[in-house]
Order: structure tokens, then C-alpha cells, then sequence
């Protein structure tokens, strides 16, 4: 049996080569798409298939000639082209995220909610009441099509809209269209629908789910105005996030109904597949990562997602909902989203945001989730980790999970992490109210590996009644010292199985693999300074190795002088105008390529745009106002952000000239 | 931030002995300013000691001149590294305060009643 892999594949093929990839390689089922095998067997005569996903045609071929295996890998291939689907809906709506921060809040509003995702009625709702704040005066509805008429499943307007046929009118156009619909300078009392009669202008787009026209959200004002492809743009992520909230309340309906064990199996592993796991991330700096999920048959709560944030600085969060079935995978999406929501530093337009503590983004989570979560009367263990290769050290945040091991190259030793903090350690989300969580930091080094992994793992039970254990994984751990990461993790769940074997694997085994590669010289350098005396020397001293780091002598005397002054004149505006005067720190990251040089500085001070300082007098009448000037004489580029997370972040760039030698 | 300070005839002049002129150090400079005899009378400031100044330190030579013109004296400032001029180019201060390269330039300056000023000579 041969597995082909790789990113020439379509959507499809991929997603079914991820779907297939947890199918036992003995059994005899070879799977093709577009001419090459996919998943190919010995040769023989037998029984073939085809079946038709996406406008792919997969070709199934059981060589023994067994029936039930092309049933099996038909089912395969209806969940593979849901989760590509899936993904594809999600790549738009990310790519649409970094457009709008309205946007942004909104599918977080709805998608964070766990509440929501069991209800659609009222995320449905609260679509619509997203989509009306746009501007104050909006009437809006949202229509879905049922069976042959179109209904109104929720409204804003005076009067309840009433049901009709989708044939006409606007929705009937954004409905046959596939595609979003403005109308500006209406005469009003016109057209088909009357909701609409007195409506000067009319937004309205698609919900598609599938590529099927599932309804239609619509907006209208009654005064005149010009709605543009801002509104649009948040439409089309709110229909996107409603047709997930319908899609996932369509797979629930589906597993409540039960028909089949296989189809539970099936719709348990694609969303835990694409809502709760993800890729295993394979070019993170300095690290190397092996990841393994399998399912058990009952769907289980297991999440992980990764954050990259560049320099050097990596985090990984592991989670387990408490409970099973379909309702703690999408407790699990919920929860995790959250983790997204706090956790990722991607801003719009590629821009990087800066990153919290990880303690900070454990209890905003919290704050966020656990009131949801008491009253669903569940809890979700979790560790959140963030590797920082540069300064090699590993910061992570046990919300009652299951302990990490990490074995230390050094002295070739596992270490057990249980974390306590003042002799407590942190509860799992949605225990308790108003809860703080701890944070504890450990070196690492090259050559390390740390493994995170679910209760599934240490729990196996062989069928005398013991347990795997934690001793088992950690002899698996050094005894794997000089495996990669993802053999490493293959190796343990492979064991486990064989350890339980024929007693059954009852919850979900899932396990991640962290390999510290080592740290490459760097693009980057950052440093951390107090507001105390000697500390704008210290920034001084950093900028001269930055300038000693880029390589290929690029900067003069003169300008490293110019950039020790912008730098000084940047921290010392927020050491008195962030900070006030009072204690604080500072960080300040470098990175450059080929063509520039761009700092960033981060703080926790008051909100200070040193922008808005006003402007010098050249008169000697006062002093007020030259740093920015100064800063303004020397770097390209000045921006100020201040960030959800009350940081501020400042960002100054300068041009590099060219390299000795380069035109 | 220490200084010393020599009577050179009727000059004061004052050497910056601080490495950098910054955020933290120019408040004490502004300090010690005030205790530099003689207030009416001649200043030479000489920062061949200075190797960075910021703002706040700009501010400070500034300051210092407001308050020597304002007594009916002369400030005047000597031994410059091209760092420190640079960022006095920067910000346009060289047109307002009278720089030289050397001490006795300075000096002599002092001693010609008709020097007018404008800079470097």
C-alpha cells in the first residue's frame, strides 16, 4: 500500500487523502482520483466504482471483491467533499476577515459562542442583528429556502415579512445568481416584495451552503444613500458563518437521527477534522512537530490548534471537552475558536498583532466561555504552550490537562510537568467563575522534545483492566529520542493500541510531538528594557548589534547614529507618555530582509500615538515635539496601533541601501 | 551626568562628561545648569565627551541657552562628535546656537566683540 500526498492535489483529493489516511493499511481498498492512485493496493481483478465529489470523479477498487468496502470508501469520499467544502467556505472567510474588522467581531460574536452553535435560531438572529448594526435606521431579514418557498427565519422590519415564492424579486435574483445583490437610488413602491416598497436602496446576498443557495440575508433603508462593497463584504461573512452554523446544525440532526454507526463515524470525523484538529504545521523556525489524532467510535472533544507568530515564537493549545458525541466536538470548535480569537497575532493585511501572555489569553478565554460552559454543565482541560526558540524557553499554562513530558537532551531525562503555581494548580475552563489562570516558564534547548497528549493515551486499559500510564509514555518518549516528531507520536499511539488491544479504545488518543530543532541564525533580535536609568543605553546597544546583524555591512557610521536616536527618542516617549514616568517594559523586536529594516516596540502603557504630538518650534521658545520629528527625519515608516489586548505597538521602518557591490 | 567646569577669562567653560545626553541624564543636566557661575556671563559648553544626545538633551541645550541669553549672556558650544552634529542638523539647532570645532575657536569668538553668529568658523 503506497499513500500519495502533496500539494498538487485539488481540494478534494487532499481532503480525502487526510480522510483515508487514518484507514488501516491492510485493508485491501485502493482509491484514485484524476488518473493516479491515491491509495493504491496490489493489482488484481475485483470489484471498481466510480462515484462522482465536486466535479471529481474518484474511481474505488476492491481487488478482493468486497462490496461493503466500496460502500465504505463511497462514504469516504461524501466526507471528504464536506470537509473540502468546508475548508474552502473557511479559506473565504478568513481571506474576507482580513478585510473588516466588523466582520471580524461579528464571526466571533457568533462563531465563539457554543450556545450559538446548538441553537441556529438564534445565531440566525444574531446574523441579522450584526448585519442591521452596520447602520443606524437598517431593516433587514434573513429568508431560507424550504422546499419550494422561500420563509423568513428572522426579521427586523415592522411587519413579519411573509413566506413566498423564490422566483422573483431581489432574493429571487441573489438566490438564482449564487452572488451578492446592491441596489442604490430606488425609486421606492417598486418590485415584487413588499417589505421593500418603501426602500431607497437594497443590499442582499447569498447563504450558500455546499454551493447550493440555502436563502439570502437582505438589508434596506428607507432614505437615500449609497450602500457599498463594505456592507457587502460584511454580509458575505455573516451568510458564510450563518451557512456553517445551518451546515453543522444539518451534521447534528443527521448523528441525532443515527441511521448508522459508519455515517455517526463519518460525520464525528469530519467535524472533528476540520473544526477541531487541523494541519500539522511543518515550517515552523526551529521546531519540528508530529501530531496524531484518531478517533474513537464515539466522537469525542478533542481540539488542538496551532498560532504562528513569528520570531521564533510558536504557541500550541491541547484540549479535551469533557463528555462525547457531537455536543462536545462542538463545545470543542467553540472553545477553540476562542483560543483563535485570543490566541492568533494575524491581523489584517498580513500585519502582525502583538501576542499576549499565554496566562492572558488562557483566562480571556475563560472570561469568554465560562459562563456558557457552567450552564451547559461541562468543562474543557486544556495546556496552552508558547516555544520561544530565540530565548529558548518554553511558557505554558495547565488548565487541568494531562501532564507534558519533556525530555531534556542535555541530560537525557524526562521531566514530568506538573505545573503548580504557590502550590495550586489551575482548574479547567468552566469550573468556576472569575477564574485567574498561572503561567510557568521552563528553558529548553536543541535537541529537546516536549509531548502533549490526551487522557486517551494514559488511560488505555489492556484488557486485564490496567492502565497505559504516564511511566509508559515517558519510556516512549526517551526511547524516541533520536525519532522525528511524527514517528515518534506514531510509535506511542501505535503501542497504546496494541497495549489495549481487544479491550477497545474508548476515548479519542491524541498526542503532539514538539521537536526543538535548534535556532537558526536569525532575521530577528529582539530585547526587553524597564523604565530604569541606563535603559536607553541598553536600546542603543541593541540597535548596534541589529545594524551588526543585517548582514552585508549595510549601514554607515552615520546611520546607526541616526537610527540610536529614533529608537531612543521612540522609548523614551514611552517611558513618559506610556508609562507616564512610572515603571514599565518595553520590547523591541527587529527584523529585516534584503530591503528594509523594521522595528517594532511594544508596551503596556496608556494608549500613546507619538504621531499626535504636536509639532516642534524652531525658535528655542520650545523644546516640546522634536522626537517625533526626528523620527520623522530618519524612518520611512511610523505606525501606531494600539491592540485589542490594550498594548501599544509601534512600528518604524527604514529602507536599506542597497548591498556592497549591488547596483 | 557630572561637568566640569574651568574660568577661562571671561568664559565659563563647562565639560559635559556624560556619555550620552538622553531621556535619563539630561534632567540632572538641567539641574547642574543652574549652578554654573557666572549666569550673565560667558558659556562654552564642550560636549567632545557626548556621543549620543536625544531630544530631551536638545531640549536641554536649548533650555540652557534661554536661560543664559536671558541673563544677558552668550552660550556656545565646541568639540561636537559628527553624531551629535548631526542630530543638531537634524533638527535645525546649529542655526540657532553658535557651534565650533575647537575650544580656542570658541574662545577667540568670545574675545572678538563683533563675532556675529551663524556657526562653524
Amino acid at each position: 500500500v503506497t499513500t500519495r500526498t502533496g500539494p498538487a492535489l485539488t481540494p478534494l483529493a487532499r481532503a480525502l487523502a487526510d480522510v483515508l489516511a487514518p484507514l488501516p493499511p491492510q485493508v485491501p481498498l485502493a482509491v484514485g482520483v484524476d488518473g493516479a492512485w491515491l491509495r493504491s493496493c496490489a493489482a488484481a481483478d475485483g470489484l471498481t466504482r466510480r462515484c462522482e465529489a465536486n466535479g471529481t470523479t474518484v474511481t474505488l477498487h476492491a481487488p478482493e471483491g468486497e462490496e461493503r468496502l466500496l460502500d465504505l470508501g463511497e462514504a469516504f469520499v461524501t466526507a471528504a467533499a464536506r470537509v473540502s467544502d468546508l475548508e474552502e467556505q473557511r479559506e473565504g472567510l478568513c481571506d474576507e476577515l482580513g478585510t473588516s474588522y466588523a466582520s471580524l467581531a461579528a464571526v466571533f460574536d457568533i462563531g465563539g459562542d457554543p450556545a450559538l452553535l446548538l441553537s441556529p435560531a438564534r445565531a440566525l438572529a444574531k446574523v441579522l442583528d450584526h448585519a442591521v448594526a452596520f447602520e443606524p435606521g437598517l431593516q433587514g431579514a434573513v429568508w431560507l429556502l424550504q422546499g419550494e418557498e422561500l420563509v423568513p427565519a428572522q426579521w427586523r422590519t415592522a411587519e413579519a415579512p411573509v413566506g413566498r415564492d423564490p422566483g422573483h424579486g431581489i432574493v429571487g435574483r441573489v438566490l438564482r445568481e449564487r452572488r451578492g445583490v446592491i441596489a442604490n437610488h430606488r425609486s421606492g413602491n417598486w418590485g415584487d416584495e413588499p417589505e421593500l416598497r418603501g426602500a431607497r436602496r437594497v443590499a442582499a446576498a447569498p447563504l450558500l451552503t455546499r454551493g447550493d443557495a440555502r436563502g439570502a440575508l437582505v438589508v434596506w433603508h428607507a432614505t437615500a444613500g449609497v450602500f457599498d462593497s463594505r456592507l457587502m463584504g460584511l454580509l458575505t461573512t455573516l451568510c458564510s458563518q450563518a451557512a456553517l452554523i445551518l451546515e453543522q446544525e444539518r451534521l447534528r440532526q443527521e448523528a441525532v437521527a443515527g441511521e448508522k454507526l459508519r455515517r455517526e463515524i463519518e460525520i464525528g470525523g469530519n467535524i472533528q477534522q476540520v473544526l477541531l484538529l487541523g494541519r500539522t504545521p511543518a515550517d515552523v523556525t526551529g521546531l519540528e512537530i508530529g501530531t496524531v489524532a484518531r478517533a474513537s467510535r464515539q466522537v469525542d472533544g478533542d481540539f488542538f490548534g496551532f498560532f504562528h507568530h513569528g520570531n521564533g515564537i510558536f504557541d500550541l493549545v491541547l484540549g479535551d471537552v469533557m463528555g462525547k458525541g457531537i455536543p462536545a466536538a462542538l463545545v470543542g470548535a467553540a472553545v477553540k475558536s476562542q483560543f483563535q480569537r485570543f490566541g492568533s497575532t494575524s491581523g489584517p493585511a498580513g500585519r502582525r498583532l502583538p501576542c499576549a501572555e499565554p496566562a492572558e489569553i488562557v483566562t480571556a478565554v475563560h472570561e469568554q466561555v465560562s459562563e456558557t460552559l457552567i450552564e451547559l454543565g461541562r468543562f474543557v482541560t486544556a495546556i496552552y504552550a508558547r516555544f520561544d526558540v530565540f530565548q529558548g524557553k518554553l511558557t505554558y499554562v495547565d488548565c487541568g490537562h494531562t501532564d507534558a513530558l519533556h525530555h531534556r537532551a542535555d541530560v537525557d531525562k524526562v521531566d514530568v510537568l506538573h505545573m503548580k503555581v504557590s502550590g495550586r494548580t489551575n482548574l479547567p475552563l468552566g469550573f468556576a467563575r472569575d477564574t485567574r489562570y498561572e503561567q510557568v516558564v521552563l528553558p529548553i534547548g536543541p535537541g529537546d522534545t516536549i509531548l502533549f497528549y490526551s487522557d486517551g493515551l494514559t488511560e488505555a486499559r489492556a484488557p486485564g483492566g490496567t492502565f497505559y500510564g504516564v511511566d509508559a509514555v515517558a519510556t516512549a518518549v526517551a526511547r524516541g529520542r533520536e525519532q522525528r516528531p511524527q514517528a515518534l507520536v506514531d510509535r506511542i499511539c501505535g503501542d497504546v493500541e496494541r497495549f489495549s488491544a481487544g479491550a477497545g479504545i474508548h476515548d479519542d488518543l491524541t498526542c503532539i510531538a514538539v521537536r526543538v530543532t535548534g535556532t537558526p541564525p536569525p532575521s530577528l533580535l529582539c530585547v526587553e528594557v524597564d523604565n530604569e536609568p541606563g535603559s536607553l543605553g541598553k536600546v542603543r546597544r541593541f540597535v548596534t548589534d541589529v545594524c551588526a546583524a543585517v548582514p552585508g555591512n549595510r549601514f554607515a557610521d552615520e546611520q546607526v547614529a541616526e537610527l540610536h536616536l529614533a529608537l531612543t527618542e521612540a522609548s523614551s516617549n514611552v517611558f513618559e507618555h506610556a508609562y507616564g514616568g512610572g515603571a514599565g517594559t518595553l520590547r523591541i523586536e527587529a527584523q529585516w530582509n534584503d530591503h528594509e529594516l523594521r522595528f517594532r516596540l511594544v508596551d503596556r502603557g496608556a494608549a500613546f500615538d507619538p504621531a499626535r504630538a504636536r509639532p516642534p518650534r524652531f525658535d528655542g521658545s520650545s523644546d516640546g515635539g522634536l522626537g517625533i520629528y526626528l523620527i520623522r527625519q530618519i524612518m520611512e515608516l511610523i505606525d501606531y496601533t494600539r491592540s485589542e489586548a490594550g498594548l501599544n505597538v509601534l512600528e518604524l521602518a527604514k529602507r536599506l541601501p542597497p548591498k556592497d557591490g549591488m547596483p | 551626568v557630572k561637568s566640569r567646569v574651568e574660568i577661562v577669562g571671561t568664559a565659563a567653560v563647562v565639560t559635559l562628561e556624560a556619555e550620552a545626553l538622553d531621556a535619563h541624564a539630561a534632567p540632572v543636566f538641567r539641574q547642574q545648569m543652574r549652578a554654573w557661575p557666572p549666569a550673565s556671563g560667558r558659556v562654552l559648553l564642550d560636549l567632545h565627551r557626548v556621543a549620543f544626545i536625544d531630544s530631551s538633551g536638545l531640549g536641554a541645550l536649548l533650555a540652557c541657552q534661554r536661560v543664559i541669553e536671558g541673563a544677558g549672556g552668550q552660550l556656545k558650544l565646541c568639540g561636537l562628535r559628527p553624531e551629535v552634529r548631526a542630530a543638531l542638523e537634524l533638527v535645525r539647532m546649529d542655526r540657532l546656537i553658535d557651534v565650533y570645532a575647537s575650544r580656542e575657536e570658541a574662545l577667540a569668538a568670545f574675545r572678538d566683540a563683533a563675532s556675529l553668529p551663524g556657526g562653524e568658523r
